[in-house]
């Protein structure tokens, strides 16, 4: 895979979350611009992480797949290369879909397209939207549970009215998609840290879709392996170093 | 609890093969709401699904909704 220009991470502060950003770019500093998406904040009710996206320098975030399409990158008039999102017939379904099940809850909300990442598994090419609005974490609830409810709602919907299945990936408000690169990152440094010490580590449960995010990063990694253990919502990774031959014999 | 009986209605009206035997009734007493869903005997499993795992779905929806109004609502399904 090509080294990424751009991420955006989400820790329990803003110098966490940049110091993870560059610990994946590969890069220093002084060679990316540094946005602060949120500010972490303390609430009474829910504790807000930073987000931060880190862009390296000079280098616009690569096209990404959108809405089961290739991204087409163009040249603007700038000079940048931005993708465009030609949503397809699909894309268009579950946007509606999505739209009319949150309009019906009463929530007034924009549902766009959004990349996916390319999980490689069989079966019709997984579509992508985000929503956006206003006051929407209750759409993602405790361990994004309300948010898997509301995907899978929307499966069954867009699925009925195309005819045929497909699959959606629905966010709210990049929710997954921060998940994921922070899962992501996670993943990396502990297996570094596995691989260093020999020991085994074990993640804290996860649900399941974020379990699936870490053994894919960690699928090809020659030092580590991993495994699940556990049941129900106590669910968890364990990253384990690989057997190694004993240099004593 | 209007808004909760639509909600019920566009579901359900979306998973089923004949929509126009869903019928949803609603009756509140106090901060609780009791929605009741109707559907063709044939395809209850449509709004059920393997392990009731559709109807949940459907709860964890109107129980959005029902607590953005401050109501508690219980949804019962019937064919």
């Amino acid at each position: 895979m090509d080294r990424r220009n751009s991420v955006e991470i989400q820790a329990i502060s803003v110098e966490d979350a940049v110091r993870l950003a560059l610990e994946q770019l590969g890069r220093q500093r002084d060679e990316v611009e540094i946005e602060i998406l949120a500010e972490p904040t303390s609430g009474a009710q829910e504790e807000e992480e930073a987000l931060v996206r880190v862009t390296v320098r000079g280098q616009a975030s690569q096209p990404s797949r959108i809405g089961g399409q290739r991204a087409r990158p163009v040249r603007s008039p700038g000079g940048e290369q931005q993708p465009i999102a030609v949503p397809d017939e699909t894309t268009q379904v579950a946007i509606t879909v999505t739209t009319e099940l949150l309009a019906a809850m009463g929530f007034q909300v924009r549902v766009v397209p959004q990349a996916v990442t390319d999980d490689e598994t069989d079966g019709p090419p997984t579509i992508g939207v985000n929503v956006l609005g206003n006051d929407l974490g209750m759409l993602i609830g405790r361990r994004g549970d309300h948010l898997s409810q509301l995907q899978y709602l929307v499966n069954l919907l867009v699925t009925r009215r195309i005819g045929h299945w497909t699959r959606v990936s629905v966010d709210v408000e990049g929710y997954k998609r921060r998940r994921e690169e922070s899962l992501t990152g996670l993943a990396g440094r502990v297996a570094r840290q596995v691989a260093r010490s020999g020991r085994a580590v074990q993640l804290e449960p996860m649900p399941a879709n974020e379990r699936r995010i870490v053994h894919l990063v960690l699928r090809d990694d020659p030092e580590v392996s991993t495994e699940s253990s556990g049941e129900g919502d106590l669910r968890r990774v364990t990253i384990l170093p690989k057997a190694v031959v004993s240099r004593e014999s | 609890m209007e808004q909760l009986q639509h909600l019920v209605e566009y579901m359900a009206s979306g998973l089923v093969d004949r929509p126009e035997e869903v019928h949803v009734d609603s009756r509140r007493r106090g901060p609780a709401v009791s929605i009741h869903l109707r559907v063709a005997e044939d395809e209850l499993g449509r709004v059920i699904g393997k392990g009731g795992r559709i109807a949940k779905a459907m709860r964890t929806m109107v129980g959005v909704v029902a607590a953005r109004q401050g109501l508690r609502a219980n949804l019962e399904i019937e064919g």
